[in-house]
């Protein structure tokens, strides 16, 4: 016990929170089998020590105090529920599962159920713009409010959302486990996709600032799912390489915007602006990975090549220039495992940037019917036509693509490319 | 928990292939597990009839509730654990390949 301040509470409430709130909540979860139930125990028994730390002093171990209280409260609520029965009716049979020690560190959870808890909130049965939301508040414990602002909805939508999202885990009966191995594959994936979905709204919106912490949650998130992953596994290695690339990309944030808001191309970028600490571990993980991948035959997934790409962006920090022979090669790789035709887009600048501008042009063309209405598509036609003289054509791609751009600082910076190509400057 | 399988046709499915879609083959382990349930073929919606009461006056009309592409062919009411179990029960169904499956629990009153 720690001696009673108010201040020191509120610190210890706020530390179990950051630290270990992924813990508590799968070992909660984890004993109820109830998922919503659980979300509210873990905030009761939050708001209790909240009142009672300060007066008692601080548990020896908070995060055990926190589960205890959460266990109980939450059986309290399933009893109090008609509607609980069935959890009720497990809870009947597994009478173990209660600790009967307020104080002791027992009763955590392995990494297992942590990792559970991860696959449930991304299951592919929840509604897709509930699932990222869903871990962040359950896994890390972030407040409705921020989560909102994350995802640039108002508080109301969101609560409704995630009301939604608990009640489908209820009523449809989804699991609370890591899946087996016949499923854990896809399902994976599926986690490594929210993930990622949660960085692109902040890789897409670099100079907003709540957008920017949804990419720095995402990252946590990644580290955590990294963490829980089993070693020398093809989950491990793309979990890796997921990492990887986050932290990749993440490391240019800074230099990737103007002050206006427009994006800055990679070679015109301050590199002393890049986070050079992030950037290292990113560029450790991937090569760990790929000599992983290399060495044990596992094979490493899409995350692990663009993380890879991303690598030999990032590399030449180090060194003289990027090399753009093996950014097409590692482009190729992608593009057999997944189909998008924005990884042949990007192979097509790359190949472009290898020297090899009429074989990008025509790898454009492979690609034309699927991203006619993508002003990425016209932009990139734009860049190679200049880069082969043909200037006039390139001016009526760019004007294309600022027609179709989806933001105004995109659509001016395509506008001023246009004008640019026209006068043949 | 239960679950009820609709078993619907999508005309973006799959072809059906005669040699590998045998219901039987579905049908017999969840039957030998206690599984399954309930469950049939239903006859197409040509031969649908829709019934409402308004303003205590019965309405009858010809044909399914919604004009659709798609319509439900059949139904198996299944048991299991959780909605994963349920899940794999479907994408085993022979017409979740060349139809479509919507799984949904039961709601006991």
């Amino acid at each position: 016990m720690t001696a009673p301040t108010e201040r020191g509470a509120a610190a210890a409430v706020a530390a179990v929170v950051a630290d270990d709130h992924p813990r508590v909540m799968a070992a909660v979860v984890g004993t109820l089998g109830d998922w919503s139930i659980a979300e509210d125990a873990v905030q009761d028994a939050l708001e209790r020590a909240l009142a009672r730390w300060p007066a008692d002093g601080v548990p020896d171990s908070p995060a055990a105090w926190i589960t205890t209280v959460a266990r109980r409260r939450g059986i309290d609520l399933l009893r109090s529920r008609a509607a609980a029965d069935r959890a009720a009716e497990r809870l009947a049979h597994e009478p173990a599962a209660e600790p009967d020690d307020a104080s002791g560190a027992s009763g955590f959870p392995h990494d297992d159920e942590r990792l559970a808890l991860l696959h449930t909130a991304c299951h592919p049965a929840i509604a897709a713009d509930a699932r990222a939301a869903l871990a962040l508040r359950a896994v890390l414990g972030v407040p409705v409010e921020r989560i909102a602002r994350l995802f640039g909805v108002g508080e109301d939508a969101m609560q409704k959302r995630l009301v939604r999202a608990r009640a489908k885990i209820r009523n449809a009966g989804i699991p609370y486990r890591v899946p087996g191995p016949a499923e854990l594959p896809g399902r994976s994936e599926g986690v490594r996709q929210v993930l990622y979905g949660l960085f692109a709204i902040g890789y897409a919106a670099p100079a907003d600032a709540d957008a920017r912490a949804a990419a720095s949650e995402a990252i946590r998130l990644a580290r955590l799912l990294r963490e829980l992953t089993p070693e020398r596994t093809h989950e491990r290695v793309e979990a890796d390489g997921l990492l990887a690339l986050m932290l990749l990309q993440h490391a240019r944030r800074d230099a990737r915007v103007r002050a206006d808001g427009s994006a800055v191309p990679l070679p015109e970028q301050d590199r002393d602006r890049w986070d050079r600490a992030l950037a290292r571990e990113g560029l450790a993980l991937v090569d760990a990975a790929l000599a992983l991948a290399a060495s044990s035959g596992l094979a490493g997934g899409r995350h692990l090549v663009h993380a890879a790409i991303a690598a030999e962006h990032v590399r030449p920090e180090l060194a003289a220039r990027i090399d753009h022979g093996r950014v097409v090669e590692l482009y190729r790789v992608l593009e057999r495992l997944d189909g998008s035709p924005f990884v042949v887009l990007n192979r097509a600048i790359a190949q472009a940037n290898d020297g090899d501008a009429e074989g990008g042009l025509a790898a454009l063309d492979e690609v034309a019917d699927a991203l006619e209405r993508h002003h990425l598509l016209h932009a990139a036609r734009g860049d190679l036509l200049r880069r082969v003289g043909r200037d006039a054509e390139a001016a009526e791609a760019l004007r294309r693509g600022a027609g179709l751009a989806p933001t105004d600082a995109e659509r001016r910076a395509l506008v001023e490319a246009a004008a640019a190509a026209e006068a043949g400057r | 928990m239960r679950y009820v399988l609709f078993i619907c046709t999508d005309p973006e499915g799959e072809p059906y292939d005669a040699a590998t879609d045998d219901p039987q083959a579905w049908w017999e382990p969840l039957q030998a597990s206690g599984q399954y349930v309930i469950g049939d073929r239903l006859r197409p919606v040509e031969d649908a009839t829709t019934v409402r009461v308004r303003a205590g006056e019965r309405i009858i009309t010809d044909g399914p509730f919604t004009e659709s592409r798609e319509w439900i062919a059949g139904f198996d009411v299944v048991e299991a654990d959780d909605l994963d179990a349920a899940i794999e029960i479907a994408a085993g169904h022979p017409m979740a390949r060349f139809g479509r499956i919507e799984v949904r629990p039961v709601w006991p009153l």
